[in-house]
């Protein structure tokens, strides 16, 4: 009978032992975090990959005149003006800017409880935080106009009331915390954590920033802070190479690492051939806004252009952006191959299959024979180079009408001698603000193809979108019609002047917050 | 090989039990039944041999006994109570009456914590005994249960190998965790791994009073399982086996390739671009095809399913033990190298009566799953296959591969040469158990009940050779992940019946729990196995950090619980509940709940009064229920704390991955999701029990229910549990069986039906839109999760009623043809947000099961149908769009029907494609399609070989059968190439699949 006692005393005791107060096993506390200087780091290392991704980077160019994307939605409805405020794009972009400004804030509010970190250190993560929740603030008023201003950790019921705030107030924060970030950043880190952000990079994005809002010299000065203390890189093709990924151009980009860390738009952008699926494609516009070897436009009586060879004698940087017909290329065995992009080639002509080419055109810009799996690339993404600073301080001077010779010479013509083209084309034009003006505009579209939407965000602050985006986008010519010339319609497009120069406000947030207006004619 | 020693081991036994006997004493007798005259068919044996015989026409029979000392008979016959009858000395011709066991009075159920008798229930519980298993050819206990009992929803959607089936009880009454409490033998389990040949009986625990005694654990019921155990008698063996094949029910119907041609010419130009097909070609594919349906390339027509079980069971000496061994082998209808799931099952389940006071049990089983699939995933490999238009072919004249529209890669090559995942999960759950009665009934009861699991996938992913160029699928990696899980359940109770002053019944009930789980778990990925043909860690050239994880969790609930029922008279019933629960999910202060429950019933027909009634109805009980319940199965374990988790290769500096960490999303106030529930019954029998009927209703209140409620996005940091509102669902529930004789043909009919509604009562005033390609709304007074969407009001007929209609803000171009929308908010324009509708949801309403038996000396025959008979499923993606999102495909049959200038009474809109679809592709109802079903889910057809000769040879019975799963289904749903019973909106799922087996049974 004692044994029977034991066994249920046994199991009774059993019964009781299990804890009600259970930590996790694998993550810490809030209340214990931000201890040490590794803590202050590892969090604002998560920071950093809020800075824009992969994609964003790609495939904002594909809603401009630039690209096409097949397969991305969300991107392509943008492009042909097909959206609303429920476009994946136009909630994504918003949901993941305002979680990079909620990391920023949480950083803010506890960096100070970081006791083990120097204060040069403190003060160096802040101003990096800095910078990045200024870009945030920056894309969001650059997309969406005026924005819930937030700059503190709120509560889920203090987001649900928010209202929009006007993008000038906003805009004058952006440039107060990029001047505390230009004081307080080094300019040189270690070879380990190359990558962060340096003062001159806080510079160049303020140039930008009042490049975008016709702050001409604020956007020349800032600017010329920084020419002579960059380089541009010998080759431009080689620019956007494994191996020359923190070569002298560089002022920031973004951070990639073979396997560990890696992108796959090159599955986008590389012939099927190769292993890639075409989702985007470069189009005509932008294959014709490339000059001839000698710096004029192809329509131009005197560019050395010829119909029947469009490809020869072209800018230098068509061939090392835009993959075309006949285009010859290393594959990832190091053969050289010659891609096909005619109508109906297999695999890799016009609209052979779903993933082939539907403009004719395939993207060599980036191209990584290293990748793993042809597609999973390793490569750096540029973010801010110094061929983008000099385009800045030659598109404010020629608006501020000071534009001279010897700028010319520093700034396109030193772009146009490293892209390879000849003499004639390196020599200043001259001729009136507009005739300058549309060369610096034209410059930057086809130096800076497809790097981080620049083509994206150009075209509207420029008020040039209504032009170029309606319409028929087309590909390459062809003898299959004879309408439009033979060119290939690729899509209907269609731009609103007094509606799509902003994006709406998304339909998700406006669901859950009453108090969130509507952009006009949304 | 497992057939072959099972055989070998059946043939030992059946020589070993065959013996020859004496020829002593001849028995002679007639079994009759209570109103009815003779029964034939009936089954005599005598008590502790196999030797036995049957009934004849007029109920006579003749049996010499082998013991005639001291013989006792049992009769058995399916309907009636089992008989035993002690022969005298004398006895050579005798009678015997048999009692309808339809409702019997003494009938016990089993309930939450302990048994309790079926007339005495007050609150609502339905029993599925094993008769409803038998002889379904299923692959999991699930599929065996569907449609069994009222209220209780299983849903497949795909019979994929190893997939698991949806469970509901009376509906969505929380969010979180919808699933059921499973518990086996009285310890929390899983249907998954319990082999349906070991079950006895089954409770579903429906309502509060039913279920409180589980407290926090029952807001969405209990099923109760019970297995077999020996039965007092010498050693009987059992066993039995079903064969069969499997196809697919289901695909969705591929237009020939000239008409793909045909139509993807008039897309194109439609949408202003040049037709891709020269009427040559077209003329070609019309000759030539080649008509190739990638998806259905995929599979096999047939692929095989059996069973096969053994058990061994008996009692004596106070000892009743049984030992089962199960083994369940489905092969996938996927092409490539064999792929399916093996299930093993093993059991042994112990009770020995040590004295008059002392009892002690134990109960073990294992399971071991061996799922064996390709190495992708399912809906990778199906998505591009049913994008692709049938003018490829999936191999080419050579038998290569080939690479065709928007892949790099061949789904049929991903299944015949891309490697496999092999899945090897092991559960083995048990309890030891030991009651004490130290006083006359008073019984004391200790149990340790738990349950380990160890899962094991182990992936090789081969790198695929093709010869076209620009193939993916070119480096290889191998995977292994393991989990293991512990759980622990140790409970006492103490229970306490008695009669006092003749006819107060009172029972109580006292108890503690605890619950413990951990999980572990960790995985290591590497790539570039040299040679891509030794798959495992050590050969590969490059750890994946990515894939390379390690950790594990852990949750635990304390509970004290009561019960007190009382019975006065047999006729006035009362039972009361209380529950006192602690979790772990949350914070000290929100941390114990308690949960009351109170029920009542009275049995009308018990009374005086109703005595002139008693030829017509034999039995009337009405009762009622009230009782609440808890919910804290939340998956987010620790989220009242905020966390910083760390996450490796966040961001990466100077060409190194360097980790990041996160806040986790958190709500430290979230506490219990209540559930008040309450349920009216009322349960008649009528004509001597012949007739059965159950009815009853039940308004279930969930208030502060668990919700991921959307959050801004402006707050930043996504969405934590909390407690939003209030949810109710109300509903009703009918079962009906009826059993009848004509001649010699024994009809039992057995009918149940249900209904809930579902509504959001209280979201304090707001509401919230969830989704993105599918939205749903939570909005007071509608169901939980609606659907909303613009309303689609046909096609455009001309360019006028364009000009005169609202047409979408983000659609660029609307053309005759396309979808007209309905201008809900009137503004003259159609957006999402003015101008959304609800608009149905997708949880199952008029669910039903119909069985109809019928057996005629040995043959027995069934039908099963079940159904739903009110759903919607909203289908999007390529499984209903032709050139979903500028693809070059699909062109479905159905698109064929498409509105042009001369067809505009159309079902299909104009075809586009690319942003010339915007406005057809729109969130609009015509993609919410009528879900409804009614599916003739098995038939059976069975012959028992006459005792009479099978006993000769020791075989008490012996049962051969054909029989039929998912043999036919009638849905709307079917036309769009989807199974009424998918829940997956994008379709891209396994197809369900027919089951044809023949069956065997025998017992000795």
């Amino acid at each position: 009978m004692k044994k029977i006692l034991i066994i249920i005393t046994l199991i009774i005791s059993a019964g009781c032992s299990s804890d009600l107060d259970l930590a996790p096993i694998d993550a810490t506390s809030e209340s214990t975090y931000w201890q040490t200087e590794e803590d202050a780091r590892v969090f604002l290392n998560a920071m950093y990959a809020d800075i824009m991704d992969a994609d964003m980077y790609l495939f904002l160019s594909s809603a401009s005149d630039d690209a096409y994307t097949r397969g991305r939605e969300e991107y392509r409805n943008i492009g042909s003006g097909s959206y609303g405020s429920s476009n994946g794009l136009v909630e994504s972009l918003w949901e993941n800017k305002y979680a990079g400004i909620r990391r920023a804030n949480i950083f803010f509010n506890n960096i100070d409880r970081v006791e083990e970190i120097s204060e040069e250190e403190r003060i160096s993560l802040i101003a990096q935080a800095r910078f990045i929740r200024a870009w945030h603030y920056f894309m969001l008023i650059e997309i969406y106009g005026d924005v819930p201003f937030v700059t503190e950790e709120i509560s889920i019921e203090e987001s649900l009331v928010l209202e929009r705030t006007d993008r000038n107030t906003i805009l004058s924060f952006i440039y107060s915390e990029l001047d505390q970030a230009i004081a307080n950043l080094p300019n040189n880190y270690a070879a380990e954590v190359q990558g962060r952000i340096t003062s001159n990079a806080a510079v160049a994005l303020k140039s930008r920033i009042h490049l975008y809002n016709e702050e001409y010299s604020e956007a020349a000065s800032l600017a010329e802070d920084l020419i002579g203390d960059y380089t541009l890189f010998e080759n431009y093709g080689d620019l956007f190479k494994m191996d020359n990924e923190y070569n002298d151009e560089i002022i920031l980009s973004l951070q990639y690492v073979p396997t560990d860390r890696e992108h796959n738009i090159q599955y986008s952008l590389i012939p099927p051939s190769l292993g890639g699926y075409a989702n985007f494609s470069p189009l005509q516009s932008l294959v014709e806004s490339y000059p001839t070897i000698n710096g004029l436009a192809i329509d131009n009586s005197e560019s050395l252009y010829d119909e029947e060879n469009p490809f020869q004698n072209r800018d230098p940087r068509l061939a090392a952006s835009i993959i075309y017909d006949d285009y010859t290329m290393q594959d990832f065995d190091g053969n050289q191959v010659t891609i096909d992009t005619s109508p109906g080639a297999a695999p890799d002509g016009l609209n052979y299959s779903s993933n082939s080419t539907p403009t004719g055109y395939y993207v060599s810009k980036f191209y990584d024979r290293e990748a793993r799996n042809q597609t999973n690339s390793g490569l750096n993404l540029i973010l801010i180079r110094y061929a983008e600073v000099l385009l800045n301080y030659a598109e404010a001077k020629i608006e501020l009408g000071e534009f001279t010779a010897e700028d010319w010479d520093l700034s396109i013509g030193a772009i146009r001698q490293r892209a390879g083209l000849s003499e004639e084309a390196l020599e200043f034009p001259g001729g009136d603000q507009e005739s300058l003006r549309n060369i610096v505009r034209n410059e930057r579209r086809i130096e800076l193809a497809f790097e981080a939407g620049h083509r994206f965000f150009d075209i509207r602050r420029w008020r040039i979108a209504e032009g170029v985006l309606n319409g028929w986008a087309y590909g390459m010519k062809t003898d299959m019609t004879s309408e439009d010339d033979g060119y290939t319609r690729v899509e209907h497009r269609t731009f609103e002047e007094n509606k799509h120069y902003l994006f709406p406000i998304p339909l998700s947030e406006r669901d859950i917050n009453n108090n969130l207006s509507q952009n006009p004619n949304w | 090989m497992i057939n072959k020693s099972i055989l070998t081991t059946i043939l030992l036994l059946i020589c070993l039990c065959s013996k020859s006997f004496a020829q002593e004493s001849i028995i002679s007798g007639t079994v009759t039944s209570a109103d009815d005259g003779p029964l034939p068919g009936a089954s005599v044996v005598e008590k502790g041999t196999s030797n036995g015989t049957v009934t004849d026409f007029d109920g006579n029979f003749q049996l010499e006994l082998s013991n005639p000392t001291n013989a006792t008979l049992v009769i058995t016959f399916m309907g009636f109570a089992t008989k035993e009858v002690n022969l005298a000395e004398n006895d050579n011709n005798i009678s015997i009456t048999l009692e309808s066991d339809a409702g019997q009075l003494d009938d016990v159920i089993v309930v939450g914590y302990g048994t309790k008798k079926k007339v005495n229930l007050t609150g609502s519980v339905s029993e599925i005994n094993n008769e409803a298993i038998q002889g379904k050819p299923v692959s999991n206990a699930y599929q065996a249960l569907q449609g069994e009992a009222s209220g209780l929803t299983i849903q497949q959607g795909t019979s994929e190998p190893g997939s698991v089936p949806q469970i509901n009880i009376r509906g969505i009454s929380t969010i979180n965790g919808n699933t059921p409490l499973i518990v086996v033998d009285g310890v929390i389990g899983s249907l998954n791994n319990i082999n349906p040949q070991n079950i006895e009986s089954i409770s579903v625990l429906k309502d509060a009073a039913s279920a409180s005694i589980y407290g926090s654990r029952a807001a969405n019921g209990v099923v109760l399982v019970t297995t077999k155990n020996g039965e007092e008698g010498k050693t009987k063996f059992a066993y039995n086996a079903t064969y069969g094949v499997q196809e697919a029910t289901n695909f969705p119907e591929l237009a020939d390739s000239w008409e793909y041609a045909t139509l993807r010419n008039e897309a194109l130009v439609n949408s202003g671009m040049s037709p891709a097909f020269t009427p040559e070609q077209i003329m070609d594919f019309r000759e030539n095809g080649p008509n190739v349906s990638f998806y259905e390339s995929l599979f096999q027509d047939y692929a095989t399913q059996s069973n096969h079980n053994l058990s061994m069971s008996g009692a004596e000496n106070g000892l009743n033990y049984l030992l089962s061994l199960g083994y369940m082998d489905q092969e996938s209808l996927f092409k490539g190298p064999d792929y399916g799931h093996t299930r093993y099952n093993f059991r042994i389940n112990l009770d020995k009566k040590i004295n008059d006071k002392l009892k002690v049990g134990g109960r073990i089983s294992f399971a071991r799953n061996d799922i064996k699939g390709h190495a992708w995933w399912t809906e990778w490999i199906i998505e591009p296959s049913v994008r692709t238009p049938p003018i490829y072919d999936i191999v080419d004249e050579n038998g290569e591969y080939t690479l065709v529209s928007g892949s790099n890669s061949n789904p049929l090559a991903q299944l015949e040469q891309g490697g496999a995942r092999t899945n090897q999960n092991d559960e083995a759950l048990g309890n030891v158990s030991i009651s004490y009665e130290p006083i006359e009934n008073l019984v004391l009861k200790g149990v340790l009940g738990g349950n380990i699991t160890s899962n094991k996938t182990h992936e090789f992913r081969k790198a695929i050779e093709y010869v076209y160029p620009g193939g993916g699928n070119n480096q290889n990696s191998v995977a292994d992940n393991y989990s293991r899980s512990l759980y622990l359940n140790p409970y006492i109770t103490a229970t306490y019946n008695n009669t006092f002053f003749d006819n107060h019944d009172f029972d109580f009930l006292l108890g503690a729990s605890s619950e413990s789980y951990k999980t572990e778990f960790f995985g290591v990925t590497g790539l570039d196995v040299p040679g891509n043909e030794f798959g495992v860690i050590d050969n590969v050239s490059e750890i994946q950090q990515s894939g390379t994880y390690g950790s594990g969790n852990e949750w635990s609930i304390q509970s004290l619980f009561g019960r007190i029922g009382y019975t006065f008279d047999d006729k006035y019933l009362f039972e009361g509940n209380l529950r006192y629960d602690g979790s772990s999910r949350f914070s000290l202060d929100n941390r114990w709940g308690v949960f009351p429950s109170v029920s009542a019933g009275w049995i009308l027909s018990q009374e005086n009064f109703f005595d002139p009634l008693d030829g017509v109805i034999s039995f009337a009980k009405i009762r009622a229920s009230w009782g609440q319940l808890g919910n804290q199965d939340i998956n987010d374990l620790y989220g009242y704390q905020s966390l910083v988790n760390i996450s490796s290769n966040a961001y990466a500096f100077g060409n190194v991955g360097v980790p990041g960490s996160y806040y986790s999303v958190s709500n430290q106030n979230r506490t219990w999701e209540i559930s008040t529930m309450k349920n009216l019954g009322v349960d008649l029998a009528f004509f001597d029990r012949k007739l059965n009927l159950s009815v009853e209703v039940f308004d279930n209140l969930t208030e502060d229910i668990l919700l991921q409620l959307p959050v801004p996005d402006t707050y930043g940091l996504g969405q934590p549990f909390q407690n939003a509102g209030s949810v109710r669902n109300r509903g009703w529930e009918l079962t009906l069986d009826y059993r009848l004789a004509t001649g010699d043909f024994n009809h039992s009919f057995n009918v149940n039906l249900s209904d809930n509604k579902n509504e959001v009562v209280d979201l304090r005033g707001r509401e919230f839109v969830n989704g993105f390609d599918v939205q749903t709304i939570l909005r007071e007074g509608y169901p939980i999760n609606s659907y909303y969407a613009l309303k689609s009001d046909g096609f455009f007929n001309s360019e006028e009623e364009i000009q005169q209609s609202a047409t979408p803000i983000f659609a660029n171009s609307v053309q005759p043809g396309d979808i007209k929308y309905v201008d809900r908010n009137g503004d003259g324009e159609i957006d999402y947000e003015g101008d959304r509708f609800i608009l149905g949801n997708s949880f199952p309403r008029y669910t039903f099961g119909a069985t109809y038996a019928v057996d005629w000396k040995g043959l027995d025959f069934s039908v099963f149908i079940q159904g739903v008979g009110k759903r919607e499923q909203w289908i999007r993606g390529e499984i209903t769009e032709a050139f979903h999102n500028n693809n070059e495909g699909p062109v479905f049959q159905r698109h064929l029907d498409r509105w042009t200038p001369e067809n505009t009474d159309a079902t299909y809109p104009r075809l586009t494609v690319g942003s010339e679809s915007v406005n057809n592709a729109a969130r609009s109802d015509f993609y919410i399609a009528d879900a409804k079903y009614l599916r003739i889910k098995n038939v059976q057809l069975g012959y028992t070989l006459p005792q009479s000769i099978m006993s000769q040879i020791g075989i008490e019975s012996t049962r051969f059968y054909l029989t039929g799963l998912n043999l036919l289904t009638f849905s709307p749903l079917l036309d769009k190439g989807l199974d009424p019973e998918n829940i997956d909106s994008n379709g891209r799922v396994y197809p369900v699949s027919r089951v044809i087996s023949a069956g065997l049974d025998i017992n000795f």
